[in-house]
């Protein structure tokens, strides 16, 4: 049932956890606001479609935006209230995105089986039908990734087949534990959601990965899959070491074997998911329930009650911070939306939170402070024995400061998780992530103006062709016309005024050259007023000639 | 504004890491002292002088900000790793110039911290050495003579002409003048006194696995070059043992112990590939064996680190490792 992970990922290195644990572990209920701000895109692909009119009385679970573009997600009312406004406002992931504004009207009440009936035995659900009611419920990867689960799911029915599904419970980024509440509280609907993406993808095995140093959740899983007593289902230990919860690095520690280069899990017949998504996936399945809420984590040093929080989507964090018992600095902190590895900088307080949203850091500016300056590379080697991608972090900086980016693609720049493992140990303090993401970005220009040459030469060439075709076909054409009117000349018999030889025609003729000869004379002119004519005619030609 | 972390200090800085070095070099320095006379003393002082003040000068040249280029204690380091190796009664004059060689030419002539290809340290040495090479000849004969110098000498102002009578050959000159004088290796060996050498060489080793404990210098380097020492040193003493010092005396003795951890392991000029390592490290030990056995330095450390040095761009763009989810090589 339970076991200690067999294999072991490269590199990575051990950092203090900082996590919440016994009684703040434990989740409270946030308080509503005044106003839920649900932004229509909440992950990595096209904006939902709103589907609901201003003024609107909703319930919580109702469709507010729908996914009629491939690749987007569902959206719905976290909690009963009208629908206010339907404006851009700025996201967490940084710059604008369109929201429902809803205001609640504190009754906090609930469509009952908002999104159909409820199933209750995944073996005998079609996959199909499990599949769509993970789409229709909004439901993505809760572990920060926001990959719609029914895509994946989609993804995993082509060759190879689904074979091992790995629920993620590896919460390795400092300060983040909002997955380590998860499995506390809701370890029944954890592994109910396992079989449920089991059932859906036809995966013969299940393991449920957590980090050594959190007991309670280990013991928590250990109870609820003993409870349910599924064979395929296990429950492994994974050293604690970042970053032991990367996809690729977990797939590794489980099963010794390395995703291929710009490659997906897939190929190996394997698919993660966040234990939180698996608890989602559950309150579809069973309860009918959209995705609507999650756990966020509001720690720091500067806050006053660090504690896991159950938030509704579209919740503002003034709201997360006031229930925190506010910020302890004096002067203004710093938010960041995530860990302190890989978190990301919020510049607004009322940023909502989004489906993607798992922890909020709030530190003074001293706290979590990135280095203030470096000096240079000592090319120690301490960046090449944590790097888990076995990458050469120190050949990859040298390359992109000098701007050599292909030099750094060659040496595999792409398959940097950009975890920021290489940047915490480096004692010269380089940003060495930053550096990455400017060559990243770079060579992504790059490859987007070659795509834009490409596609610009296609239609180039295409254009010609077609004019040469078009003309082709014009002189084709002519020469039809020309044959078919030399035929015609032939056959027809030759009319009256084709005769040049008959005796009036001649008198005309001799008429007009004598006439011609008279004028002539008459207007003959004096040579040079002839030249100077010639060369007036001349020059008009070639001015004419030139302006045309 | 900053967008994207990490958000957490490093555990060690640059200056922590020469900090540690300098710690670690303690043991050594205490042997030295109790071995060789307090001169060693001296001569870590005027080495040092010379590079900070080299250092300083060229940092003020370039214009940049002289607190953080000093603060970072690797000329401190460089001057004092140089210091140890020079006799303890070298004129100050001499110690000063090769500190300020090891740090401007070394160092600074190539960009600064990090830039530079060659091992600093070493590059000084070996300026002194070819320009100098009475001077770094002559060794104290033993420790009772080494502390009934006079004074001036251990500050470094004596006049080398006057030592003959203090003067002896250290291991490595005796076993190469016998050689060359057809003494067999035993009989070289059996004037030998070894006790020193094995003192600095458990004190340079105990700081050597302070450091490793510590993370600061990884295995790599360290073993591979005391096995291309050992290993060449082996083969010799199978073919012919009375030609060939064996493995136990090119490791005890010279600058073996102490140049695999605290000079081959200089991160800048070293190669930066784990693989690349190990052989840049076997590198040195080989072509410091040949060196002693067939050259006309008795102890050819610092020209082996720095023929190594040279060729370390082109180990490390042969040895990059395997990336994760690349095909392992067939």
């Amino acid at each position: 049932m339970s076991q200690s992970a067999s294999h072991d990922f490269r590199g990575g290195l051990r950092l203090p956890g900082h996590k919440l644990y016994g009684g703040r572990a434990h989740t409270q209920m946030a308080p509503l606001p005044s106003a839920l701000r649900l932004p229509l895109r909440q992950h990595q692909g096209p904006a939902a479609t709103p589907c609901v009119d201003l003024g609107q009385q909703v319930l919580r679970g109702d469709l507010l935006a729908a996914a009629h573009t491939p690749g987007s997600v569902a959206v719905h009312a976290s909690t009963s209230g009208w629908v206010r406004a339907i404006a851009a406002h700025s996201v967490a992931e940084g710059g604008q995105v369109e929201c429902i504004v809803l205001e609640p009207d504190h009754l906090d009440q609930t469509r009952s089986q908002a999104l159909g009936p409820c199933y209750c035995d995944p073996d005998t659900t079609p996959a199909e039908d499990i599949t769509q009611r993970i789409a229709a419920a909004g439901v993505v990867g809760l572990g920060g990734a926001t990959f719609p689960t029914a895509d994946k799911l989609q993804a995993g029915k082509t060759q190879p087949p689904l074979e091992h599904i790995i629920l993620n419970g590896a919460e390795c980024e400092p300060y983040i534990s909002c997955d380590g509440a998860s499995m506390l509280e809701d370890a029944a609907a954890i592994v109910r959601g396992g079989q449920w993406l089991c059932a859906a993808s036809g995966a013969q095995r299940l393991s449920i990965a957590v980090e050594d140093h959190h007991a309670a959740a280990f013991d928590s899983l250990s109870a609820a899959l003993a409870q349910l007593g599924d064979p395929r289902m296990q429950l492994v230990q994974v050293p604690s070491r970042y970053p032991q919860g990367g996809e690729r690095q977990l797939i590794q520690s489980l099963t010794g074997l390395e995703v291929p280069l710009g490659g997906l899990p897939l190929k190996l017949g394997l698919a993660v998911f966040n234990v939180a998504t698996a608890a989602a996936v559950t309150q579809a399945m069973e309860h009918a329930q959209p995705l609507t809420e999650r756990i966020v984590t509001v720690t720091g040093t500067a806050i006053a009650n660090p504690g896991n929080w159950r938030v509704r989507l579209g919740t503002p964090l003034s709201t997360l911070i006031e229930a925190s018992g506010g910020v302890l600095a004096e002067q203004t902190p710093r938010l960041l939306m995530g860990g302190a590895m890989m978190g990301i900088a919020l510049e607004d307080m009322d940023v909502p939170v989004s489906k993607g949203f798992n922890c909020l850091l709030v530190g003074p500016p001293s706290d979590l402070q990135p280095t203030a300056s470096s000096r240079a590379c000592i090319r120690c080697g301490d960046c090449v024995e944590v790097c888990p991608a076995g990458l050469l972090p120190q050949q990859l900086y040298w390359h992109s400061q000098a701007q050599e980016f292909q030099a750094a693609a060659d040496l595999h720049l792409d398959a940097c998780i950009e975890c920021g493992a290489c940047a915490v140990v480096c004692p010269s303090e380089l940003p060495l992530v930053q550096y990455y993401r400017y060559a990243k970005a770079e060579l992504a220009n790059a490859a987007e103006q070659r795509r834009k040459a490409e596609h610009a030469k296609a239609r180039y060439t295409a254009r010609s062709q077609r004019l040469e075709h078009e003309q082709a076909q014009r002189a084709a054409a002519r020469q039809r016309k020309q044959a078919a009117l030399l035929q015609a000349q032939q056959t027809q018999p030759a009319p009256r005024s084709a005769n040049t030889n008959s005796p009036a025609v001649q008198a005309a003729l001799a008429k007009a050259r004598a006439q011609a000869e008279q004028s002539a004379q008459k207007n003959k002119l004096p040579p040079a007023v002839q030249a100077a004519q010639e060369r007036a005619r001349r020059q008009r030609d070639s001015s004419s000639g030139s302006q045309s | 504004m900053r967008v994207a972390g990490p958000w957490i200090r490093p555990r060690r800085r640059v200056p922590q890491v020469m900090q540690a070095v300098l710690l670690a070099l303690l043991p050594g320095l205490l042997a030295a002292i109790a071995l060789q006379g307090p001169g060693i003393v001296f001569q870590l002082l005027y080495c040092c002088a010379g590079a900070v003040a080299a250092e300083a000068a060229i940092v003020a040249l370039r214009r940049r900000p002289l607190a953080t280029q000093l603060g970072d204690y690797s000329a401190v380091l460089s001057g004092v790793l140089l210091g140890f190796c020079l006799p303890p009664w070298l004129p100050w004059w001499q110690a000063l110039l090769a500190g300020a060689l090891a740090t401007s030419i070394g160092k600074q002539l190539f960009g600064g911290l990090g830039q530079n290809p060659f091992n600093p340290a070493m590059v000084g040495y070996v300026m002194l050495l070819v320009s100098l090479p009475a001077s770094l000849a002559l060794w104290p004969a033993d420790t009772t003579t080494a502390w009934e110098l006079p004074w001036t000498y251990w500050l470094g102002l004596g006049d080398l002409r006057g030592v003959d009578s203090w003067t002896g050959a250290t291991p490595l000159d005796a076993m190469r003048n016998g050689l060359r004088g057809q003494l067999t290796v035993t009989e070289i060996r059996h004037d030998l006194r070894t006790k020193n050498a094995w003192i600095l060489a458990a004190a340079w080793a105990a700081g050597g696995f302070w450091l490793w404990r510590c993370r600061i210098i990884q295995w790599r380097i360290p073993l591979a070059v005391l096995a291309g020492v050992a290993l060449p040193a082996l083969i010799g003493q199978a073919i012919d043992a009375d030609r060939f010092a064996p493995m136990s005396f090119h490791l005890l003795h010279g600058a073996t112990i102490f140049g695999a951890i605290f000079i081959a392991t200089d991160p800048v000029s070293a190669s930066t590939t784990p693989r690349g390592r190990l052989i840049f490290g076997f590198g040195i030990g080989l072509l410091t064996w040949v060196i002693r056995s067939y050259g006309d330095y008795p102890d050819g450390f610092a020209f082996a680190v720095l023929l190594m040095n040279m060729l370390v761009p082109l180990i490390d763009a042969h040895t990059v490792p395997r990336v994760y989810g690349q095909e392992r090589a067939p």
